[in-house]
């Protein structure tokens, strides 16, 4: 792909706001650059947050589906995520500013040569 | 058990803080220093360990000559020897710049354990200590405000969101970024601020680690927070105005 990917990095089990506002902030951002805005997110399709998605929805969805992923460790997200967008090769990435992010973002941008911008 | 503590020197919580003419920075000039709250945690986590399990504590920091006073006050409250890395253009350089410096210095050590604090106060990024973990090819925990030493490694507790905590277990080496308040800060004693004065400081010229420092990132302007009173009347009827003002405080204030 070459657009926006924006992820949900906590399996929660309703929409977050802090989704919503990252999905907002690459809709800003999409409309901005003309780039696509595609979402990804840990857990089975069927059950994640793709179904809660409201306004326009991305072009594409993508979930990670493994289940040493279903109690969340930094290695594994970050081996998950890199895997991801090594395969999307997306031009911007959002994650929700949580503490969870805060976690293991940086380790991720990292993995890429690069620094991650927060807040 | 070898633990390196890494420190940053940042301007003191009461030291007036302008805006550089460039806008790109404030003015250090007149400014007082102190070393940053949550690496002070992380320096009396480490003193705490060896205090109990025994073994040695290096403080590292990077920056300019004033530095040297930072690490002087760590060496004074206990460990046992520390790392400068000159250098005058850190603000220049990124996070991961910064970490990769730090993961220089640090390799040669082959610590058991790398502590630092979970943020800075002056930038508050958040990021140098995971990048460190990621450098140094080490298992990370980030917003630890306990360590215990056990047979197979570490268990730490780390602070979640909502006042939640999470119990962990890691192997060791690894590398913890420290939360303000775990534990009850030391003061150096003059006897400490003496033998401080006979510790081992060495001093490396950040060209000396050759570490990359072009930045994948720049900061292009600072600016300080806009204060401003306004008042806004919310018409309609009561039920309306209710209504708008539970709207406001939902979207702009979001204290709903």
């Amino acid at each position: 792909m070459s657009g926006i990917l924006v992820v949900e990095e906590a399996r929660r089990d309703g929409s977050a706001r802090i989704f919503q506002e990252t999905l907002a902030a690459g809709r800003k951002l999409a409309s901005l650059t003309g780039l696509a805005l595609e979402a990804a997110a840990v857990g089975e399709p069927n059950k994640n947050i793709f179904l809660q998605i409201s306004g326009p929805a991305p072009r594409a969805g993508h979930a990670i589906r493994r289940s040493l992923l279903e109690i969340y460790t930094a290695d594994g997200y970050v081996l998950a995520f890199e895997q991801l967008i090594r395969k999307l090769e997306p031009e911007y990435v959002l994650f929700p500013h949580s503490y969870q992010v805060r976690d293991f973002v940086p380790r991720l941008a990292a993995k890429f040569g690069r620094c991650s911008s927060a807040m | 058990m070898k633990i390196v503590v890494a420190i940053k020197q940042v301007p003191d919580r009461d030291a007036p803080v302008r805006i550089a003419a460039n806008a790109k920075w404030i003015e250090e000039r007149e400014l007082q220093w102190a070393m940053n709250e949550p690496d002070a945690y992380a320096l009396e986590e480490a003193l705490q360990l060896k205090e109990k399990h025994g073994g040695e504590v290096i403080v590292l920091s990077a920056g300019p000559e004033r530095v040297g006073s930072t690490i002087r006050e760590a060496l004074a409250k206990g460990a046992d020897r520390a790392i400068h890395i000159l250098s005058d253009d850190l603000g220049a350089r990124d996070a991961l710049g910064v970490a990769r410096l730090l993961a220089a210095a640090i390799k040669p050590e082959n610590p058991d354990l790398v502590l630092t604090g979970l943020q800075s106060e002056d930038l508050g990024l958040g990021q140098t200590g995971v990048i460190l973990a990621e450098l140094l090819g080490l298992p990370h925990s980030t917003l630890i405000l306990h360590v215990e030493k056990t047979d197979a490694g570490l268990k730490v507790k780390r602070e979640l969101e909502e006042g939640w905590f999470q119990s962990i277990e890691m192997p060791l080496p690894a590398v913890l970024t420290m939360q303000s308040g775990g534990n009850k800060l030391r003061y150096a004693t003059l006897m400490g601020i003496k033998r401080a004065k006979t510790k081992e400081l060495r001093t490396v010229n950040a060209a000396e680690l050759g570490a990359e420092s072009a930045p994948t990132a720049t900061l292009e302007q600072i600016s300080a927070p806009k204060k401003q009173k306004s008042t806004q009347i919310l018409g309609g009827s009561a039920k309306e105005a209710a209504a708008a003002l539970i709207e406001k405080l939902k979207t702009e204030a979001r204290v709903l």
